[in-house]
């Protein structure tokens, strides 16, 4: 267990994969394993943090504030693509129980999907699961891999001549009131629909609030800063604490990092067949590349597209559009995680 | 002692049990997943395009 701490600081350092976190993690994992070592600091961040699912919220107070909605709201249509690159959760959530995992862990496994850290462990902790450790190591992980991941995905799933599908960028303007008033109507939509949803998106607005009401720019600068660097630092270090050895050398691990990566192929392939479904309907063409921007990975799965486009035709810039789906995987992971609790636990009662 | 012998005690450690049975209950679980995400984010794009339209005109 100590070799996998060790793997995990390489990657971070030598691979720069996701470093603020599977550094900490990786080093976690050492200190929680070394022999006749209590960790008694780390069991208490814990139970401080994860175990009731605070840091993750707080986390997402600093994600809310970093965030620009504003090429979103000049085309919400790109929402869709949000909601379409999140069946990787539910086909993975299928395959956890087919191999055997028991509802609340599979759920908890199938959260990798969303793509998005904070969400993978509010979800693994609320239900409790027993392989919380590996979630998050599997969910952080593919994040950072998404570069090698959805390229070929894409690829497989597109023609040349759908890649080379120009769309030119012309944002409608957003009003002030507009970007006040999404954040606080969102909560109040995914909190009605799906309660369970609520805190987490709840907290991703604030912070978006703090950021667009234009009268707390310290604050939303904290939020950005300061608080989602400190809580970052804390949160990769005290996850470490359910990576004991007894809980992460498993057989179900390498079951589960492998679900892992089926999770962010479906969510790819989500996203791209429902471009590909828009355009049977519509006379405007949407470059099918938008649709697996619509997996959480923001900002990387933006970049990935925008470099696609430009390598099959250097004059179609996809970012902005790609930015856009890219946003919207944020909200619909969210709202996606709330929806699994609530659904899962009407089976469990 | 061959690699096979010593991989087995592994394979016998494994709680995981194949349940092609919860096939129809995670198909349900798909089904209702997706179209609650459609239905929240089908909601969130018409609040936006309704607070487009009303932000614009109050603009003009």
């Amino acid at each position: 267990m100590i070799g996998v701490g060790a793997i995990l600081i390489i990657l971070a350092i030598k691979w720069e994969m996701e470093p603020s976190l599977l550094l900490p993690m990786g080093f976690g994992a050492i200190l929680v394993n070394l022999p006749f070592v209590n960790a008694e600091a780390m069991h208490t961040l814990y139970n401080a943090g994860i175990a009731n699912e605070l840091f993750p919220l707080l986390l997402f107070i600093g994600i809310g504030a970093m965030i620009d909605f504003g090429p979103l709201l000049s085309n919400p249509k790109l929402l869709l693509f949000g909601a379409a690159a999140q069946l990787g959760i539910f086909i993975t959530l299928l395959l956890a129980r087919v191999v055997g995992f028991q509802l609340n862990d599979a759920a908890a496994i199938s959260i990798i999907g969303a793509a998005d850290g904070p969400t993978s462990i509010f979800v693994a902790q609320y239900f409790n699961s027993q392989y919380t450790g590996a979630i998050i190591v599997a969910a952080y992980s593919y994040m950072a891999l998404v570069p090698i991941i959805q390229p070929p995905v894409i690829k497989l799933m597109t023609t040349k001549n759908e890649r080379r599908i120009k769309m030119p960028y012309k944002p409608a303007s957003v009003s002030k009131l507009t970007r006040i008033l999404f954040p606080i109507i969102v909560t109040i939509i995914a909190g009605a629909i799906a309660p369970k949803s609520a805190e987490l998106i709840g907290f991703l607005m604030f912070g978006n609030l703090i950021r667009e009401c234009g009268v707390l720019k310290s604050l939303s600068e904290s939020a950005q800063n300061m608080l989602a660097n400190l809580i970052t630092l804390v949160l990769g270090i005290t996850v470490a604490f359910s990576m004991q050895a007894e809980q992460f050398v498993k057989v179900e691990t390498i079951v589960i990092i492998g679900l892992g990566l089926v999770a962010f192929v479906f969510d790819t392939m989500g996203g791209v067949l429902f471009a590909k479904f828009i355009n049977l309907f519509s006379k405007i063409k949407v470059n099918p590349m938008i649709g697996a921007a619509g997996i959480s990975a923001f900002p990387m799965s933006s970049r990935v597209v925008h470099k696609m486009g430009l390598k099959e035709d250097p004059y179609n810039y996809l970012l902005m559009h790609a930015a856009g789906a890219n946003v919207s995987g944020q909200i619909a992971s969210v709202i996606a995680g709330g929806l699994v609790i609530t659904l899962v636990e009407n089976i469990l009662g | 002692m061959t690699l096979f012998s010593k991989l087995l005690p592994l394979l016998g450690a494994i709680e995981l049990k194949f349940s092609p049975k919860t096939l129809g209950e995670s198909l349900l679980l798909l089904a209702k997943g997706m179209l609650g995400i459609f239905v929240v984010i089908g909601a969130i794009i018409l609040i936006v395009y309704i607070l487009n339209k009303v932000t614009k005109k109050k603009e003009q």
